[in-house]
């Protein structure tokens, strides 16, 4: 075979269309002749033509326009009627004397339609009013209207629904023609004068030689592109020949139901820390200074607990009561240390302060609530709790974001152990390659730990931070063992994950850029 | 967490070493301070994580702390608790109710550079802004006091009658002047508006030095290259944060080389630490701790000479273990030793975190996800298999998003009384806001839209003891020429069959839905959520062209 053109691929369409073409593969032909010649319609050999000119197996090469003219709703009631108003006016006012309200009277015509005739009619000078009737003051103009309209140009259409090509009508008829065709979106005009091109076709060498590939190989564009359950089960499909794929050409993707990027980066960790034996905690968005800052014996004086740190609840401001037994113990605690051991805070405990509303600023406070709750002890707990900080949104800085928190509780922990978690994390969760121990400071925990680890791609990176936590934080929530608390920063690690160089389109609001992400 | 300016050669000159950045990097970790910005004249953008340690917030005083561990000993300050009665400083009985405190020593001796100036006016300022919380419990003044006579005078006076010429100006202003027509003055006026009188110090000779906590006379109360007297003050609204940065700035100036002389405070009113003060004051207690207790901590035995050397380090004082029984007293400028427990990780610390041996925790616990999560995963998975793709948005929106938008202006949401900017001012109570944004964002993506989100939102709740509560929603949209009613529901149909939900729907009339077509999800007489064909005045608001249904249901439905 002379092209590449995979014959069995061709589309049933493309082979009737080169079959238009058998008795004379040389041969030029029009769109109308393809449609008679293949049979097929005339969208589908406009297909058929484009598919194969774009394999460069037909080539055009005429192209004519011609305009044409049919008839709309108007017209075709015109030769139904085998008048027009201007005819009827005219062969009634050569007849008999008419007046204006004679005419309105007849029912053949709406009023409105002899009322545009006649003023037509009086401004071409064909008719006056004279004495209140209608007079013909020009026989030999509206000869044309009585004489030559109907048949020369409505009556043409008596027999056919098609067009008929302008060419076809007399010179004299063309003037009307262009006056009462309708425009694009016109009105009552009787007529539409339409353009259309007409394209003449021929076969490539190429085309020749595929069609008498074709035409050897016996293809006919009847063979089968789906099997049917009515084949299957009337056995019609023994000996019927079937349409081969071009497997080379991919269809495309399909849309599908799937979890989201990010969502699915966050169950990963979840899932991690499950196996590793921690049991989820869950708590609410807004939240009390009380749980978020004071439980946690961050004092209220601290420079991270400004109005400009946290976002407060416009109503209420305040929760209605305060949670007791804990809030008499942790209010002792900030202000003399209380049983603790510690000299406190030393600071005028605000119980009005306590019981602000916020939104939640630090999944800390969730393992403040745990501690409260009476924990399995030894035990292991973790949250994935969103947070809000009062922060300026930008590249890095999201107005929520999460954080991935938690404690471990039990008679064994030190420090050792604290140190054994991070760098349990470190391999497991995020995957590094070696981990280092900084000292650091939070308000709730000492000693304090700086997890740092160096990941396959960043180097060092600040992974997370963890301590014990202080006496005063936990005896007054009723724990008297020590407990580690432990934080991992994910986002970073779900953005370098998932490709993405803005913390904001970790919620993407983009369909397709989460329907893409992979 | 306050970021200092460091000069390196600075630095190193009174740390009396010289580092490589990798190195002082690594030393610096003892003082839980990070390098932030190496710029390459020289100077450094430090961090200092720990907030309750101010006296490491100056070159001195890191370099005390990489000196002291270098040489597992610090400088033995003479000068704490000394009384003087050559310099005394007197404060007005009026004082009591503006800004009560004082304290306050002199220096001499001490050669202010270009360097040594730089750094003084960023502890001052570090210390003022941030410890002091922007000068209102404490703020301090620094001047030549070369020509200051004692005794000098703390005193309250009144604003429209008193005049000094303040720093950069050449003109004598009233002290309400000042606060009007001085760029400080105005920064810090807020902190006097409520009084009648205002503070002033003078000295023997009625020589104003400042108007605390606001601005220095240009007179006295100018530092310049070259100096080597000079007197200190801080005031404030409390003592033992005061007597603190008193303390510190002593110790840093006695690092530079200066010879500290107390100055003896005479208050006519009772403070907590008596009518008469000597300053700079030591303020630290003695600490106990039992070796037990920190062998217990850190997980393994450490040396009775092991804590004593670590101790010395972190710039402990009287530092003794007999037998089982630790004590020490911390530095004089430190006031951050709450618990034993500060003590033990001082000792970590000094020892280096890395000494230890990582232990894995050896406790046999069992993972177990909440409940509601668990629950959360069942809708999330049914829905990608209805082959909805899942979104995930912020919680935090605007008002219009959540009521005018969705044709409700009356709806309720949770609000936030301090919003950085109303795009982010409410908390969602629904999550079909974030679904439509999407809708809004994505009118090119290829239809149909099948989207859904499961997640938190907030809602009122006035039986509840926050006003709120929490709940996990489900919204599931879709938009596209075929969206209406009766398919949205075929998916609630799928979720409702295979978690057991026998709910029925009653008609509601509802702002965000087309009439006729929303309905009311019941279970057992509960409602549970809502279904319906977004109104098309919604989809104009949200700019969104196609047709949409949508249900949103709380997932404790299935319970």
């Amino acid at each position: 075979m002379a092209s590449d053109i995979d014959l069995p691929s061709l589309h049933a369409l493309e082979i009737r269309t080169l079959r238009a073409f058998e008795n004379n593969a040389n041969a030029e032909q029009s769109d109308v002749q393809l449609q008679s010649a293949s049979s097929i319609g005339e969208g589908q050999v406009r297909r058929a033509v484009e598919w194969l000119i774009s394999k460069s197996l037909l080539e055009i090469t005429k192209e004519t326009t011609h305009a044409f003219i049919s008839l709309t709703e108007v017209g075709e009631d015109f030769v139904q009627k085998g008048a027009t108003p201007e005819t009827a006016l005219l062969s009634r006012a050569s007849a008999e004397r008419i007046t204006l309200k004679d005419l309105q009277d007849d029912d053949r015509f709406d009023k409105g339609s002899w009322g545009s005739a006649f003023g037509g009619l009086k401004k071409e000078g064909i008719i006056d009013i004279d004495k209140g009737a209608i007079k013909i003051v020009n026989v030999d103009q509206a000869a044309f209207y009585t004489d030559r309209l109907i048949p020369d140009l409505f009556g043409k259409f008596q027999d056919t629904e098609s067009s008929i090509a302008l060419e076809e009508f007399a010179p004299e008829m063309l003037e009307y023609i262009q006056a009462n065709a309708r425009k694009r979106g016109g009105g009552n005009a009787p007529i539409r004068l339409d353009e259309r091109t007409e394209r003449v076709y021929h076969l490539t060498d190429t085309g020749q030689q595929v069609l008498a590939d074709v035409v050897s190989a016996n293809l006919t564009g009847d063979e089968i592109s789906q099997l049917t359950p009515n084949m299957i089960q009337d056995g019609s499909w023994k000996g019927a020949s079937f349409r081969r794929y071009d497997l080379s050409i991919k269809p495309p993707r399909i849309l599908m139901g799937k979890h989201h990027p990010y969502r699915t980066y966050l169950d990963n960790v979840r899932r991690k820390l499950l196996s590793l034996g921690f049991e989820e905690m869950k708590g609410p968005l807004v939240e009390t200074e009380f749980w978020n800052m004071d439980a946690l014996f961050m004092p209220q004086f601290h420079a991270a607990r400004n109005i400009h740190d946290a976002y407060y609840i416009k109503e209420p401001t305040q929760s209605k009561e305060a949670e007791e037994p804990y809030f008499s113990r942790v209010a002792e605690s900030h202000k003399n240390g209380g049983d603790t051991g510690s000299r406190g805070w030393r600071y005028e405990f605000s119980a009005e302060r306590s019981r602000q509303l916020i939104l939640r600023s630090q999944g800390t406070a969730l393992s403040a609530r745990t501690l409260a709750s009476g924990p399995n002890n030894p035990g292991k707990y973790f949250s994935i709790a969103r947070c809000f900080r009062h922060d300026d949104v930008d590249a890095t800085h999201s107005a929520d974001f999460f954080q991935v928190e938690g404690i471990v509780l039990g008679e064994s922990i030190n420090f050792r152990s604290l140190v054994g978690l991070l760098k349990m994390f470190a391999l497991e969760v995020a995957e590094a390659e070696a981990v280092r121990y900084v000292p650091d400071y939070f308000p709730f925990t000492e000693p304090s730990v700086e997890l740092q680890a160096k990941h396959p791609t960043l180097g060092w990176i600040e992974l997370g931070g963890a301590g014990l936590f202080r006496p005063e934080l936990t005896r007054p929530l009723g724990i008297d063992v020590p407990v580690i608390a432990w934080g991992l920063g994910v986002d970073r690690m779900a953005m370098v994950a998932l490709g993405i160089n803005d913390i904001r389109d970790l919620f993407s609001s983009d369909l397709d850029f989460v329907r893409n992400r992979r | 967490m306050p970021t200092i300016t460091v000069i390196k050669e600075d630095l190193e000159r009174l740390a009396g070493q010289t580092y490589t950045m990798p190195d002082l990097e690594k030393a610096l970790e003892y003082a839980k301070a990070e390098v932030k910005v190496d710029d390459t004249d020289g100077k450094l953008r430090v961090q200092l994580k720990d907030t309750n340690r101010p006296d490491l917030w100056s070159s001195e005083g890191l370099a005390r702390q990489l000196k002291g561990h270098r040489e597992n000993q610090h400088p033995n300050y003479t000068f704490f608790n000394t009384a003087s009665t050559e310099r005394e400083l007197h404060v007005d009985p009026q004082l009591e109710n503006i800004r009560p405190y004082i304290a306050a020593f002199a220096c001499e001796g001490i050669l202010i550079d270009e360097a040594a100036l730089e750094q003084l006016i960023e502890a001052q300022e570090k210390l003022a802004d941030g410890y002091g919380r922007g000068r209102s419990t404490v703020a301090i003044g620094i001047y030549d006091a070369s020509t200051i006579q004692y005794p000098i005078q703390y005193q309250a006076v009144d604003p429209d009658t008193t005049t000094f010429i303040p720093l950069e100006f050449e003109t004598e202003l009233t002290l309400r002047q000042i606060l009007k027509d001085h760029p400080i003055g105005e920064k810090y006026a807020h902190l006097l508006k409520d009084f009648d009188k205002f503070p002033i110090i003078r000295d023997a000779k009625n020589e104003v030095l400042s108007m605390p906590p606001v601005i220095n006379s240009q007179t006295l109360g100018r530092v310049e290259v070259g100096n080597t007297h000079l007197f200190c003050e801080a005031t404030g609204t409390e003592l033992d944060s005061v007597l603190l940065t008193i303390a510190i700035l002593a110790a840093n100036m006695a690092d530079r080389g200066g010879t500290i002389y107390p100055v003896t405070i005479k208050y006519p009113y009772d403070t907590p630490r008596g009518r008469e003060i000597y300053s700079p004051t030591d303020l630290t207690e003695r600490v106990n701790v039992d070796t037990a207790e920190i062998h217990r901590l850190i997980g393994t035995d450490i040396s009775a000479q092991d804590i004593e050397t670590s101790l010395n380090a972190m710039g402990y004082r009287n530092v003794s273990v007999k037998g089982t029984q630790v004590s020490a007293q911390p530095a004089p400028y430190r006031d951050d030793i709450l618990h034993p427990v500060d003590i033990i990780e001082d000792v970590i610390i000094s020892i280096g975190y890395e000494s230890f041996e990582p232990e894995m925790p050896k406790d046999f616990t069992i993972g177990k996800a909440a409940p509601i999560e668990d629950l959360s995963d069942r809708f999330r998975n049914l829905m990608v298999g209805c082959g909805f793709q899942e979104i995930f948005s912020a919680i935090l929106g605007s008002r219009e998003e959540q009521t005018t938008q969705m044709c409700n202006p009356d709806a309720k949401i949770v609000e936030i009384s301090n919003p950085m900017s109303e795009y982010y001012s409410c908390v969602r109570a629904s999550l079909l806001p974030g679904l439509l944004r999407v809708e809004n964002t994505s009118r090119r993506a290829k239809y149909p839209h099948r989207t859904f989100e499961v997640g938190d939102v907030s809602v009122i709740d006035p039986e509840h003891n926050y006003g709120t509560r929490t709940d996990i929603l489900l919204c599931a949209l879709e938009s596209g020429e075929d969206a209406n009613l009766s398919n949205i529901q075929s998916y609630l149909e799928a979720l409702a069959y295979h978690l057991h939900i026998d709910y029925t729907l009653r008609p509601i009339d509802h702002p965000s839905f087309l009439s006729g077509r929303a309905g009311e999800i019941y279970v057992n007489d509960k409602a549970y959520g809502l279904i319906g064909e977004i109104h098309p005045a919604v989809l104009d608001n949200w700019g969104i062209a196609a047709p949409t249904s949508i249900f949103e249901i709380n997932i404790n439905i299935a319970e």
